[in-house]
């Protein structure tokens, strides 16, 4: 087994999760900012 | 042309015996044969499955010219569609316009936080890469094989081609990550109940339904795709696809587009992908160790995603009041909505007035942004890692 490239495996899973959760995280900072729009009357009625 | 024996014998590849190639071309055409029986007797993801199928039987017919010409190696029609098509990842970037489309957020605005087992779910994905780096895969193989667990077919095509993998590799590839996807109701139950108590099973979870304003519905995946391109710029074709098909559902003016987009263009783009991955199914790319292993790793794959969204679960339970009822997290794989199905049928199993659905379908939406955010990450590391 190459080492060098177990250690690329290990970068890429490491970075590769960080990089996932830091996507989702954000995701979620913003459906708590948007669902913080009110529904309008208008679209209560439809 | 009729069929010229002598020919036959000619372009047999080197190395390959007469029997052999006989022999090899009546296993596929069982493959072939097996996957149009899954599909029309099983119901296993019939739109694919079944021209999957047909497209290896077709391929294998000796003497064929549809992918490329045995006597003068000219490209035939499915050669340039593969060329036209999945080599420069168009079909799968268009697929996401229609799966956009079909995505309803709402539920996600109802219960935010299950979007973290979206990402906990895609653990199963870098784990695969691990172990098909062990097996002596490359790395760019080995991180086409890991998007296999996240049950994304289209982004599993998208980064094999991206990473310019040849079709011996792409062809199983798109076979054991459209299989497994349909085999959802099979894999994820056993592996779910191994890791929970009949307790955790029952957790009663609560659901309040809030309405979901027009301009949110709006904003977000306009929003979505500006922060996930700056996270990961490699994202963009299959997230911009996603989070396109979702504005022209929501925006309320293009009802038609939304509808051509959920059923015409997702029906054509089906038709073309399954076909064509199909007929790169050759006995000689296909009846390989690698195709073994690929299926093998793509089960394991499967298997740590689900592992990974219920454990996920467990732990936020340590420190949470309300619980979270753990086999939730095991819809953060992308089978959409197969996957939050299942999960409500196992609850329902165990208890009848348990209605967890709302919050496996958020898992599972979000299971969506997570593979393709996933996929992308594996194409940005392992771009910059090898040089592309």
């Amino acid at each position: 087994m190459d080492t060098e490239l177990l250690f690329h495996g290990l970068e890429v899973t490491v970075l590769g999760l960080a990089g996932v959760f830091a996507a989702l995280i954000a995701f979620y900072i913003l459906i708590i900012v948007l669902g913080k729009i009110p529904v309008e009357n208008k679209e209560q009625e439809n | 042309m009729v069929f010229n024996f002598d020919q036959l014998i000619q372009s047999l590849p080197a190395g390959t015996t007469f029997v052999e190639y006989i022999i090899k071309m009546l296993i596929m055409f069982a493959i072939g044969g097996i996957l149009i029986y899954l599909a029309i007797k099983k119901d296993y993801e019939p739109a694919l499955l079944l021209p999957i199928g047909f497209g290896a039987i077709l391929t294998n017919i000796p003497l064929t010219s549809i992918v490329s010409n045995p006597s003068n190696g000219d490209t035939g029609i499915f050669g340039v569609l593969y060329d036209a098509t999945i080599a420069n990842e168009l079909l799968p970037v268009l697929i996401f316009i229609a799966v956009g489309a079909m995505i309803d957020f709402g539920p996600l605005f109802q219960t935010p936080s299950m979007i973290f087992f979206g990402a906990a779910a895609q653990f199963g994905i870098f784990a695969t890469m691990m172990v098909a780096l062990l097996l002596g895969f490359t790395l760019k193989e080995a991180g086409a094989i890991g998007v296999i667990g996240a049950a994304d077919g289209p982004t599993t095509i998208f980064v094999g081609s991206a990473f310019g993998l040849d079709k011996g590799i792409m062809g199983p590839l798109t076979v054991a990550a459209y299989s497994y996807m349909s085999l959802v109701p099979i894999i994820q139950p056993p592996v779910i109940k191994a890791l929970t108590t009949k307790n955790e099973r029952l957790i009663r979870m609560d659901f309040k339904q809030r309405e979901v304003s027009r301009l949110t519905r709006i904003i977000f995946p306009i929003i979505v795709t500006v922060i996930a391109g700056i996270i990961a710029p490699e994202s963009v074709a299959l997230i911009g696809a996603l989070m396109f098909g979702n504005l022209i559902r929501e925006c309320g003016v293009l009802a038609r587009l939304s509808e051509t987009a959920q059923t015409t263009l997702a029906n054509l783009v089906t038709i073309l992908l399954g076909i064509t991955i199909g007929t790169t199914m050759t006995a000689q790319d296909f009846l390989t160790k690698n195709t073994l292993l690929i299926m093998l790793l793509g089960l394991v794959a499967f298997i740590f995603d689900t592992a990974g969204g219920v454990l996920f679960a467990k732990f936020l339970n340590l420190f949470r009041k309300e619980k979270i009822n753990p086999m939730v997290g095991a819809a953060g794989i992308s089978a959409f909505p197969m996957s939050a199905r299942v999960i409500q049928k196992m609850a329902k199993d165990e208890d009848p007035h348990n209605f967890i659905l709302m919050q496996s379908v958020a898992a599972n939406v979000s299971g969506q942004l997570g593979s393709v955010v996933a996929g992308s990450m594996i194409l940005v590391l392992i771009g910059r890692i090898v040089g592309m």
